[in-house]
């Protein structure tokens, strides 16, 4: 997203060459599709925080839906 | 004591024994509609903590007290840690101990009275922690706009950890979220948050670390008034928001917290995009790079038909042709200019030729007159100069002739 805005900002510039910015309209279609890609895919991941007997933090995956249904 | 049934002289007849007497009293007192359920204000003195797990207490005001007894199943369902001083709202029912003769408030449920000395002990916390800076607008680092590890301090159960992760599964599924389990009410939850917040701490890897708690009554957020667990959350290097308790509940932790959201769901809210947001933007993107590459490649074609029709490329002869109009012009000009100005010349010419012969004064002589000249061929144009003279020459057109005065 960060270079993706990036790109537009030098796109709205005026001062790049047709042939540079038809490079930045590809590379920021194929950024639109990938970002679009992790957003319609991501799915929500919950670990949960506890300490072992030695003191060490561990993570645990945990059942977010379960953890939000309780 | 006299009642009708008593008799007017105290007798021995009549006399009650110790245990029957505290027996009617307490049966009195039982009997009675508002001592059986009753709420009673003042603050805690002598608060005792048995072995056995009870608590006994006085609660007193300014000119009475009464023995207290909190039994200790009340005891465990408290939410905060009575002490001497505090004033709170007391609940229960009172009782007669006749083993004793003691009358006792036997409480149920103990409540803060929010505008207590603990009230007052919570104000000047909070004016000690604003005159130390924490509460400071600059010590208050900005929320990440995308986090992808998120925090959370809260209990494993209850409303807001539910809460929290409905909206953050709706808005941004993207997020890695690391419940760290705190205690968040009750005496042990302040120490217990610093705990978590430690923990959150060593793990370094967090954009933003949540607080979370549902809402609840003054006593209920008593925790997050803390002084020292608000001091280590006004260190706390990643951003926190505390999200505890309602709109109108405020505590310390919220002041000195980097963001302070309402509630668990606000503070989903306040630290996330909106998927559907993003998404709408992702494609308004698409549309202006379309837009972009088309407006640029229209324009430079656009550009590219203008040149292309330009006279230069396509009737490159007209060019010659007109600078040759253009020289024939000049030539026609030259000459036309060079040809009256001659006409002219020879006119000034004729009529200075004109002027010159009418004032030719040979050409009057022709007419029969003569000009008078003195001996040194001076003109002499009056009677007057001539007198003084002679002899003359007169000049005719054809010749002169030398005459003399005969008779001066």
């Amino acid at each position: 997203m960060s270079e993706l805005e990036e790109l537009i900002a030098q796109l709205e510039d005026g001062q790049t060459p047709l042939e540079k910015s038809l490079q930045l309209v590809q590379r920021g279609r194929e950024l639109c599709e990938q970002c679009e890609e992790i957003l319609k895919t991501a799915e929500l991941t919950l670990t949960q925080l506890t300490a072992s007997a030695e003191g060490e933090l561990i993570e645990e995956p945990l059942d977010w839906q379960q953890a939000a249904d309780e | 004591m006299r009642t009708l049934f008593t008799a007017h002289e105290p007798s021995a007849a009549f006399a009650i024994s110790v245990a029957e007497l505290n027996r009617h009293i307490a049966q009195v007192l039982a009997s009675d509609p508002v001592l059986e359920d009753v709420s009673v204000r003042g603050e805690i003195s002598n608060f005792k903590l048995h072995g056995s797990g009870h608590a006994y207490f006085s609660l007193k005001d300014e000119h009475a007290q009464i023995r207290c007894c909190l039994w200790r199943g009340n005891v465990s369902g408290l939410k905060f840690k009575p002490g001497d001083g505090n004033r709170v709202i007391a609940s229960g029912k009172i009782e007669h101990y006749a083993a004793r003769g003691e009358t006792s408030f036997i409480v149920e449920s103990l409540h803060f009275d929010g505008q207590g000395a603990q009230y007052e002990a919570f104000e000047r916390l909070k004016a000690a922690l604003a005159a130390d800076g924490l509460f400071e607008q600059s010590r208050k680092k900005p929320l990440p706009v995308r986090p992808r590890r998120i925090g959370l301090i809260s209990s494993e159960t209850g409303a807001a950890l539910h809460d929290f992760l409905s909206v953050l599964n709706r808005r941004w599924p993207l997020g890695e979220i690391v419940l760290v389990p705190a205690l968040v009410q009750g005496v042990n939850a302040p120490s217990d948050l610093i705990r978590a917040l430690t923990w959150a701490e060593a793990l370094e890897e967090f954009d933003v670390v949540v607080v979370a708690r549902g809402g609840g009554s003054a006593e209920d957020l008593w925790c997050f008034n803390d002084e020292a667990l608000c001091r280590h959350a006004a260190d706390f290097p990643v951003p926190l928001v505390s999200a505890v308790g309602h709109e109108t509940d405020f505590t310390l932790f919220d002041f000195v917290a980097d963001t302070r959201a309402a509630t668990p769901t606000a503070a989903a809210e306040i630290i996330t995009p909106d998927l559907r947001e993003l998404l709408e933007e992702l494609a308004d993107i698409r549309e202006y790079l379309r837009s972009s590459v088309a407006g640029t490649v229209q324009k430079a074609r656009e550009k590219l038909d203008m040149l292309r029709s330009h006279r230069a490329l396509t009737q490159p002869q007209s060019r010659i042709q007109e600078e040759r109009e253009r020289l024939k012009e000049l030539e026609k000009r030259l000459y036309s200019h060079t040809k009256n100005d001659l006409e002219r010349k020879q006119q000034a010419l004729k009529s200075f030729q004109k002027q010159l012969r009418a004032l030719d004064p040979e050409r009057v002589l022709e007419r029969g007159y003569a000009i008078l000249l003195d001996p040194q061929s001076k003109v002499l144009s009056s009677a007057s100069a001539a007198a003084s003279h002679s002899e003359f020459t007169v000049k005719m057109h054809d010749g002169t002739l030398e005459v003399r005065v005969k008779n001066p």
